[in-house]
Order: C-alpha cells, then sequence, then structure tokens
C-alpha cells in the first residue's frame, strides 16, 4: 500500500517478518548516470541507517530498523501506530478543535522535551537534515509524561560536527513552527532554552549560528 | 513452543528453547561437522525471536546475492546477530558452548518436520510452556555496546533487532 511519494522515495505499508513495517524505497533517476545513481543511493541508505541507529544510542527514540536491501534499494523500519505528527498536534491546539478548554499548556512541556532530543541529536554530530513538524511524531496521550517523541525520515541526514549545519537543522524547525501555526515567538525559545542545557559544549556556537542564518535564510550566500 | 516465520516463499524458520540439554558437546560435535543441519545459540544473548528471524531474514538475502560472509547459511546467521566483524568471535559468542545446559535451535526447512528431525538428536526437558527465550539483559546491553540513555526511550529488542540491520555500515 503505497503511503507517500517523495523526490526522493516511495513509502509504502507492508510487513516483515510479520511486523508491520515501512518500505522506504529509492527509486531509480533515469535523468543521472546509472553508475552515478546507484552509487548515490547506496550511500544515502547507509547515512540513513547510520543516523537511525546512532540517535538511538544517544537516547532517541527513531523507528526500529528491521532490514535493509541496497540491491532494491529499500529500508524496512518499524511502522509506528496511532502516531500523530507534532505539525496536527499544534494545529489541533492553536485552532482550538480538539481542546475546547482553550488550554495549550501541554505544548510546552512537549517542546521542551524535544528540545532536549535534539540538543541530544547534536552533541553526537548528528544533522537531521529535515527537522520539520511532521517528521516529529507524537504515541500516546498529550499531557503525559509518557508520551513518546519519535524522530523520523533521516533521509537527508548527515554526520557532521558544524554549528552552521546545526544551526540550520534549529532554523527549520523554527520556521516550520512559527511561521505554519501563528504561534508566538516565544513558543520555539522553550525548546532552544532545553537544547542549550542539553547540549552544553557546543549550542553557543549554534546559537550564533542560528542568528546569522535567520537574517539571511537557509541557504548560504555563494560568492567568489 | 515453536516460532516459525517465513523468510521468503520458500523458506522458513523454526525456533525453539530446550532445556536441560545433557548431550551439548555430542551435537555440537554433529552440527559443526555437518551432519545436523542448524544452528545452536545461547539463550542468554537473545531477546526476542524476532531478533534471530531479523539475522536469518539478512542470511538469506545474503545468500541470494552471494555476499554471504560464512560458509553456511547458519553460519551466517551466527555471524549477523554478533555485531563484531570477527567471524569466530561471532560464532563462539552466540553459538553454544559445551559447558551450556540450554540451547535455542533454529532450522530453516520448508515444514515444521525438518526441525523434528533436528530436534530427536538432543536429549533434554520436553519442550514445555510458551517460554521461548532466557535472556540476559545486562550481557545484552554489553554485547550490543547499548547504554542506560538509549534504554529509557527504546526497547532492547528494537536497538538490538536496528543494530543487527544495519550492521554493516554503522560502527558504534
Amino acid at each position: 500500500m503505497l503511503l507517500k511519494q517523495g523526490a526522493e522515495a516511495k513509502i509504502y505499508k507492508s510487513e516483515y517478518l510479520g511486523c508491520p513495517c515501512i518500505v522506504k524505497e529509492r527509486f531509480v533517476k533515469k535523468y543521472r548516470h546509472p553508475e552515478l545513481d546507484s552509487h548515490l543511493t547506496k550511500e544515502r541508505i547507509k547515512a540513513e541507517c547510520r543516523a537511525i541507529v546512532r540517535c538511538k544510542a544517544a537516547g532517541i527514540r527513531t523507528p526500529t530498523l528491521y532490514g535493509v536491501d541496497l540491491a532494491k534499494r529499500c529500508i524496512y523500519m518499524e511502522y509506528i501506530e496511532n502516531a500523530k505528527t507534532l505539525k496536527e498536534c499544534i494545529s489541533n491546539a492553536v485552532n482550538n478543535t480538539e481542546h475546547a478548554d482553550g488550554n495549550k499548556d501541554f505544548i510546552g512541556p512537549i517542546l521542551e522535551r524535544i528540545g532536549v532530543f535534539i540538543g541530544r541529536m547534536h552533541s553526537s554530530n548528528i544533522i537531521h537534515g529535515d527537522l520539520t513538524t511532521s517528521n516529529i511524531l507524537l504515541v500516546g496521550d498529550l499531557r503525559s509524561e509518557d508520551l513518546q517523541i519519535i524522530f523520523i525520515d533521516f533521509g537527508l541526514s548527515s554526520a557532521d560536527e558544524s554549528a552552521e549545519d546545526k544551526g540550520v537543522d534549529l532554523y527549520v524547525l523554527e520556521r516550520a513552527i512559527i511561521s505554519a501555526h501563528t504561534l508566538k515567538e516565544n513558543v520555539f525559545n522553550v525548546i532552544l532554552k532545553a537544547y542549550a542545557k542539553e547540549y552544553k559544549k557546543g549550542s553557543s556556537e549554534v546559537l550564533r549560528k542560528l542568528d546569522e542564518v535567520r537574517s539571511r535564510g537557509r541557504k548560504r550566500l555563494m560568492v567568489g | 513452543m515453536v516460532y516459525s516465520v517465513a523468510l521468503d516463499s520458500e523458506k522458513e524458520l523454526f525456533v525453539v528453547l530446550l532445556k536441560n540439554v545433557k548431550n551439548i558437546p555430542e551435537v555440537r560435535k554433529m552440527v559443526i561437522g555437518g551432519s545436523i543441519q542448524c544452528c545452536i545459540l545461547k539463550p542468554s544473548l537473545i531477546v526476542d525471536p524476532l531478533q534471530i528471524a531479523v539475522a536469518a531474514k539478512k542470511a538469506v538475502l545474503n545468500e541470494q546475492q552471494n555476499k554471504m560472509a560464512t560458509k553456511s547459511l547458519y553460519t551466517e546467521i551466527l555471524f549477523n546477530l554478533s555485531l563484531s566483524k570477527n567471524i569466530t568471535q561471532s560464532l563462539i559468542k552466540f553459538g553454544i558452548s559445551d559447558t551450556d545446559k540450554n540451547a535455542v535451535v533454529c532450522v530453516i526447512g520448508k515444514n515444521e518436520e525438518e526441525l523434528e528431525k533436528v530436534l530427536s538428536h538432543f536429549q533434554c526437558d520436553k519442550p514445555s510452556g510458551d517460554q521461548l527465550f532466557l535472556p540476559d539483559n545486562s550481557l545484552i546491553k554489553k554485547e550490543y555496546k547499548i547504554t542506560g540513555v538509549e534504554t529509557e526511550v527504546s526497547s532492547l529488542l528494537g536497538s538490538v533487532v536496528s543494530r543487527i540491520a544495519a550492521k554493516d555500515f554503522v560502527s558504534l
């Protein structure tokens, strides 16, 4: 069953060894030289698996990896049941459809925990690469401490120490949270505060870079 | 109780836990000599049958693509279960040793009769109840390099299985 088709891959829901799973198939790009295409695809698949496992080791919940088939260009991973994206949760809260009492206080603690997880990710030098509110899943009661926060789609991830890339990760998330949901800007500060507390050594440089990125946009100016 | 799962359209994996096996040195010799087709694992290192299934599925795939690191499907399962790239070490670590009393027996075949045939060589208690494994969690965490910060948010099985699947390109 096809769930989603992106620019890089098709996402199916299927079964792997009796477990419900997601199949991520990176299709052949005909406009590329075949050898280059197969090489790039294999490297991307490996990078994605590496990030998933290294995130787990750093204390970040990611989907369980079941199998990799480089010949078929597929990754098989855990299908997360009953998940909502952070995007859905924030827009529900903002539109007050689900919470008629108008109480949005539960968003704060969730964002705080997200800040801690991103701090862990970056202190392990894992760059997510596409840190949007659609790539953060929530499972369970939004007001409970047992709420699971799961990071998905490491298809653009890389291993890098650079404060620049980390700053861009934060910038992408900031834009996703503030612009798409018309939330107050101080909401993102909750994330940054928790992030800095978790990532003591490098966060000040990353936050400086974030300011730079904010003033010029995500792409670096190409001069010279 | 026997655990079974299809690995592809032809092959099925069967797994069973045997307790108080009295002739482990004898069957171990037969497995190494090739007169019994199966692999025998240390129960303490197995969290769940899915862990073996993921390693076996990978072995079957590598066999089809002629990419096996070891000589047989069964040694390939032992090798895949381990994070080490050292084949001998992997076989020693995950395979049964002569002093063990309990054993996890895995057979890949078309039907359960092939498992029965293998089991006829073992002198042990009758398999009873639905217990499949006797995991030693602290040993498993050590073997798979899993720390406390990881088990706070991920299940032990999820951590183990992900490492097996990504073994070829992740080093921790």
